[in-house]
This record gives C-alpha cells, sequence and structure tokens, in this order.
C-alpha cells in the first residue's frame, strides 16, 4: 500500500518533469513578453518605494569625485546601500559588501552603491575617507551631504538596501547588515 | 524570497515561516501528548536555530576573527542550517538508542517535524510570489500528507518510516511544480529528517512483533 502511493508520486512528478521539459521553451517566452508588456503599460512609470515601482532618480557626487546618477544605471542590478560610519550594523556589513563587490565582473551587470547619509556624520567627509580607507572599500560611495535622496528613499534606520531590478524597479527594500550570501542570493533571485 | 518588516529590521519570509511552523508545531505536540513532548520538540528547534546563527563562526571564520561582532548580525547560512540539522539529528539518534524510544516517542517526533514542514509550507507559499497553481499543489499536498500521518497514528497502522518515505515523494512531486533555488535546501532538509526518521525507528527499542506493540 505504502509502496504503491510512494511509487505514484515519484513516477507521477518524473512524468510531469518530461512534459514540463518538452514544454519549457514556447512556455518562457510567453512569460517573458507579459511580464514585459505589464511593466511597460501598468507599472514602470509610476515612481515610488513600493515593490516594483520605478525607483527615484538621484544625482550625487561620489567621495571619489565623480557623479552618480541612477537613471544611468537602467540595463543593470543595483545594489543601493545607505550607511554612516557610526552605525555597528553598517561597519558589519562592509566586508561583505567589498568581498561581494570585488568579485563582480562585467558580464555579471551589477552594480553597487552605497551612498553615505554625510549629513549624519559629526566629523563630516573626514570621517568618511578615514573609515574607507580603514575598510578598504572599492566600491562607489555617493555623500549624501543634505540627506536628500536618504529622505526620498524613506530610509529610517540604517543599514537599509534597496535591490533594483535591469529595468529600474524597486525588487527588494531591506532593513538591516546583509552577507554575501544574501547580497549573492538577492542579486540571482532578481531580473 | 519576499523580506517583511518587523520592527526596525526586515525579516526573509523563511524566517516567519520557519517561526510559525515551530510555534503551531509546539501547541499541537503539547495539546496531543502532554508536556514532556512538547519539551523535547521545543529543545530539538532550540538547538537547530543556536547551531545556526552561531555556524558563522565556521563558515565565515576569516571575517568573525576581524569583526567578532559579526556574530551577532550574521548566521552560517545553507551550510550553517544544514550543520545544524546533522548535528541535532544525531544527538537525537542518539537519544531515541540511550532512552529506548518506544512508539510514541517516534510519533511525536514525526508528527511534530511533519507539522512543522507543513505550516512552514504553508507559510512561505501565502508570503512568497508563485502562481496560484503552485500554491494550491503545495498546500493541498502537505495538508493531505499531515492528515494522514495523524490519521495513521490514531488507528494504529503504518510505520514512522514509511511515513518518512511518503513524505520525500510528496516533497520531491511538490518540488518540481515550485521554482527557486532555495526550495532545494528544504528538500533536502527533508531528506535528512526522513533519514532520522528511519535511524530512530532503527536504534528504538524493539517490539518481539508488531502486534504485540499496536497492543
Amino acid at each position: 500500500m505504502i509502496g504503491y502511493i510512494i511509487s505514484t508520486l515519484v513516477i507521477g512528478t518524473l512524468i510531469f518533469l518530461m512534459v514540463q521539459n518538452s514544454l519549457d521553451k514556447p512556455e518562457s517566452i510567453d512569460t517573458s513578453a507579459t511580464t514585459l508588456s505589464q511593466t511597460d503599460v501598468a507599472e514602470a512609470q509610476e515612481e515610488g518605494l513600493e515593490q516594483y515601482a520605478q525607483a527615484p532618480d538621484f544625482t550625487l557626487t561620489t567621495l571619489a569625485g565623480e557623479t552618480v546618477t541612477l537613471s544611468e544605471l537602467k540595463g543593470k542590478k543595483v545594489i543601493l546601500n545607505f550607511w554612516a560610519t557610526w552605525c555597528p550594523p553598517c561597519k558589519a556589513e562592509m566586508p561583505h559588501m567589498e568581498s561581494f563587490y570585488s568579485k563582480l565582473t562585467d558580464e555579471d551587470q551589477v552594480e553597487l552603491i552605497a551612498v553615505n547619509v554625510t549629513q549624519s556624520e559629526k566629523l563630516g567627509v573626514s570621517e568618511v575617507e578615514n573609515f574607507v580607507d580603514s575598510y578598504e572599500l572599492s566600491f562607489p560611495i555617493p555623500l549624501d551631504e543634505t540627506a536628500e535622496v536618504t529622505q526620498l528613499y524613506g530610509v529610517f534606520s540604517m543599514p537599509t538596501t534597496y535591490m533594483i531590478d535591469t529595468q529600474g524597479r524597486i525588487a527588494q527594500k531591506i532593513i538591516g547588515p546583509l552577507d554575501e550570501k544574501t547580497l549573492n542570493e538577492l542579486i540571482d533571485s532578481m531580473d | 524570497m519576499q523580506y517583511y518588516p518587523i520592527g526596525s529590521i526586515t525579516v526573509p519570509s523563511s524566517w516567519i515561516a520557519f517561526i510559525v511552523g515551530f510555534a503551531i508545531t509546539y501547541l499541537v505536540i503539547r495539546y496531543y501528548f502532554g508536556k514532556t513532548y512538547g519539551e523535547r520538540i521545543g529543545n530539538v528547534f532550540f538547538n537547530v536555530i543556536i547551531i545556526w546563527k552561531l555556524s558563522v563562526i565556521l563558515t565565515d571564520f576569516s571575517t568573525v576573527l576581524h569583526y567578532p561582532l559579526s556574530i551577532l548580525y550574521f548566521h552560517g547560512g545553507t551550510v550553517g542550517w544544514l550543520l545544524a540539522l546533522s548535528l541535532v539529528g544525531l544527538h537525537t539518534l542518539w537519544q531515541a538508542y540511550r532512552q529506548k524510544w518506544q512508539r510514541i516517542d517516534q510519533w511525536s517526533l514525526l508528527l511534530a517535524l511533519l507539522s512543522w514542514q507543513t505550516v512552514y509550507q504553508m507559510v512561505m507559499a501565502l508570503l512568497n510570489e508563485d502562481n496560484l497553481f503552485v500554491k494550491v499543489v503545495t498546500i493541498t499536498m502537505f495538508f493531505l500528507l499531515s492528515i494522514l500521518a495523524f490519521w495513521s497514528y490514531r488507528k494504529n497502522v503504518n510505520t514512522v518510516s514509511e511515513l518518512a518515505g511518503i513524505w520525500i515523494a510528496v516533497h520531491f512531486m511538490v518540488s518540481a511544480f515550485q521554482s527557486g533555488g532555495f526550495l532545494l535546501t528544504t528538500f533536502i532538509t527533508t531528506i535528512l529528517i526522513g533519514l532520522l526518521l528511519w535511524g530512530i525507528e532503527r536504534v528504538s527499542a524493539r517490539p518481539i512483533s508488531r502486534k504485540e506493540d499496536v497492543q
């Protein structure tokens, strides 16, 4: 009796998998087409902070003196992190961020942007410079000196990280520190 | 995987599903088998959580060495989870051998782990995005499996390892429908649980014949 149940389930699954495999190709074209049209028509235009809304655009100057504009990064997956030097969990996640970033290649099409909330730094930019040096961070650190972008993104506690997909939509908002495994998982689960 | 805000942080849906599963399991076992069995299950879950959390020391040794605060903020991930399951599984197996577990011990463990998995799967189905058909299949299959297990216990039919076999087969079928990489971990979890239940049946006090056990 038990044997029958188990074999029925297993054989049923194998048949299902075979059928699914043979039907897979047309199906995947179908779904990509529908998601595209959905986003183009309905969701893409709306800017906001909720899931699948278009991430608000901003332009900031980095510590290295370059300008970063979010909308120019469309087509890439963007990790948008907000942090400050005085925040312990931000310190904890920085080595993971750096390790994650150092393994990225051009093929990955992933950008890591760690916005420093400079307005909240007591000693200003020099403190950020010291921090970046001691943690040997190599990714771009835009400075939000007026906390305008921080407010635009509704960041109350740090670190807060927005995962932004290739179409510039917010895929996920995570409050709290992220390690390298989680960063990889989040990037893999995003379009 | 979907993240949800709880207080000032956001947590992955799998944590919520784990905790809800644990809470319901504890209540079910407490009500069904009494305090002793409830506490045993509680210990199993707490040990798994603690090992999983602290295993970051092993999985990410160099970071923890440089930044000891990492222990507070991070956990062992999939590797830590499997490590926790294996260690707690072996400990439970040793306990079953030493204490000469009876039928009720085996079944309380099976029903506890199965209720946990069923609630976990249901909560995950509700909290994550997937198509409706997959959600319905997941919820229905695990629900039916739980009913079958509780019915078998009441009616004194089937053994724990037989139920574990059906469980693995059901989960195998459900994972064929589900999508996403993290689901693999849950399937491995089920296989490990199946092995544990089979092992416990081997090492427990064995009645001279099945009939005697039933009486």
